[in-house]
């Protein structure tokens, strides 16, 4: 009797203890999820932000016309001379619609689509937001869209502002890692700013 | 049973430990490219204030403009050339490092090419020796000292055969006529006493030059042995008397001025004071009185502005000239590196 009770007994501990291993193995893995989504999406937002603000400090480098072509509050279309050698070429950032990423679950992303002199390249960073203010020498906002090269000539300063979420949620449906980033250039070509 | 638990407990410790090493990992490169961005930024911060440097160093006329630095942990490299027929288009190249103390492999650089037109603000430039701005004015003179509007070097020595102003401007005719009754044969020029109302306010200006001072004289007294700048160095010298006119600043000798001289109140001219520029005098009741004792005079040209009432006395028995126009003299006080300003032609970063 007494063994058959060590027996079951035995048995209850072990089922016990593998439950909570078990539990142990799903949170570690959510975890590690988590993080890895983290590190994604933070190491996003540093490679998105460096190349914004490696192309908007350039509007208007080596330009004889029109420096900034169009501005809404979520796409801007301008010229500089990317590269400190030539003439400069024609440069657009957009949006694409969310529903038109469907390689991740989440359905708020969507891509970036940035257009040098023609060749469009589609950057998939996880963004769910990317927003563009524009301000006029008095440092007012210049309400969106712009419209006009009167208006477009007015603009000194572009804040922009993104969001960027993993592609998946850990647990399902539940924690979508998520970074914001925000600044406002000044694009120093941009007309008569001084120093 | 013990072996079983044995195996458990090992292979627990062995998720854990994987769990663990990959968390750092994991850790480990965010921090890595979030360190990345904050020294590139850093580096981007410090090559800017690289430029900021160089340039209030070239305001000052720094003969030796340093080409590199550190500054709060970082470093930078300074190229200048300067170009245009002028001299004032420069090319400038700085390359920001932070950090500056870590391996090559942990440095962010950051580049900037610019290129900027040195311009100059606003001048309440003198168009004429001494130009008038208030109305009525007395203008006394006795002996024979002179007023001349005809255009010298920067020194006042040698005349340059252009560009002759009046010796005086007033505001309106029966002022232009009384100052030349007073000053008769004694103030040259072309004309010799003309009306000029556009003479600029040179209140617009007055702030400005007090805040950039480089000499301040903040009360009424008597100065004397002063060295304000230098011809290669033209500079800026405030002195406030105040608004009452029973105030007044008397410099005496051994007082010799580059650049630009704001008197607020009234002003006495003694010894053997030099002064070549600018002299604005603002005040109350305005006056300003050259004395018959030394040699007192200023190459450049003079703004009398202020309430009814100025006063212009010029004293002597010499026959040199005690204000004598100088576009040259007033050309560098223009110059002076703290009323320059920078406008961006180009700049890639």
């Amino acid at each position: 009797m007494s063994t058959f009770l060590d027996i079951i007994m035995s048995a209850f501990i072990f089922g016990v203890l593998t439950l909570s291993l078990g539990r142990v193995q799903v949170n570690m893995n959510n975890t590690k999820a988590q993080n890895q989504f983290s590190y994604t999406v933070q190491t996003n937002a540093v490679e998105l932000a460096r190349l914004v603000e490696h192309d908007i400090v350039k509007i208007g480098y080596h330009v004889t016309g029109p420096k900034i072509t169009a501005a809404d509050s979520s796409s801007i279309a301008f010229n500089a001379a990317l590269d400190n050698t030539g003439a400069s070429t024609p440069i657009q950032y957009s949006v694409g619609a969310p529903s038109g990423l469907t390689e991740t679950s989440n359905p708020r992303d969507f891509v970036l689509l940035r257009t040098v002199n023609g060749n469009t390249t589609s950057i998939n960073f996880g963004l769910i937001q990317f927003n563009l203010k524009y301000f006029d020498a008095q440092n007012a906002i210049i309400p969106t869209p712009i419209i006009g090269s009167a208006q477009l000539d007015k603009i000194r300063g572009i804040r922009i502002r993104f969001s960027i979420q993993s592609s998946e949620s850990v647990p399902v449906d539940t924690v979508w890692e998520s970074v914001s980033w925000e600044k406002t250039i000044l694009p120093r070509n941009l007309s008569n700013l001084n120093y | 049973m013990g072996r079983s638990a044995i195996l458990l407990v090992s292979g627990l410790a062995l998720m854990f430990g994987v769990f663990t090493i990959s968390m750092n990992k994991s850790f480990e490169s965010l921090s890595s490219s979030e360190v990345g961005y904050y020294n590139y930024s850093y580096a981007r911060n410090i090559a800017r204030t690289a430029i900021h440097r160089t340039l209030r160093e070239y305001d000052k006329a720094t003969p030796t403009i340093p080409t590199t630095g550190t500054f709060d942990g970082g470093a930078y490299t300074i190229g200048i050339s300067v170009s245009g027929a002028t001299g004032d288009t420069m090319l400038i190249t700085s390359v920001g490092t932070y950090p500056d103390n870590s391996s090559e492999e942990l440095k962010s650089h950051y580049t900037m090419h610019v290129k900027l037109l040195r311009t100059t603000k606003p001048f309440p430039s003198s168009k004429s020796a001494i130009g008038i701005r208030a109305v009525p004015v007395t203008y006394n003179i006795s002996g024979s000292p002179q007023v001349d509007g005809r255009n010298y070097d920067a020194t006042g020595t040698t005349l340059v055969g252009s560009g002759d102003l009046p010796g005086v401007t007033t505001m309106n005719p029966v002022d232009s006529a009384q100052v030349a009754n007073a000053g008769g044969a004694n103030i040259i020029g072309s004309p010799a006493v003309k009306v000029d109302t556009s003479v600029v306010d040179p209140k617009d200006f007055i702030d400005e030059y007090k805040a950039n001072a480089d000499y301040k004289y903040p009360s009424s007294g008597t100065f004397s042995g002063a060295t304000w700048g230098s011809p290669t160095s033209p500079v800026i010298t405030y002195c406030n008397a105040g608004d009452n006119p029973d105030f007044s600043i008397k410099f005496t000798g051994g007082v010799v001025g580059y650049g630009i001289l704001v008197v607020r109140g009234d002003v006495q001219f003694n010894g053997n004071l030099e002064f070549y520029g600018l002299v604005i005098v603002d005040g109350f009741n305005t006056t300003v009185t050259f004395g018959a004792s030394g040699t007192p005079k200023i190459v450049g040209g003079v703004i009398v502005a202020g309430n009814a009432g100025a006063k212009v006395t010029l004293k002597g028995t010499g026959s040199n000239a005690k204000i004598r126009y100088s576009s040259e003299a007033l050309a560098r006080a223009r110059n002076i590196g703290k009323l320059r300003y920078y406008s961006i032609m180009d700049w890639y970063e």
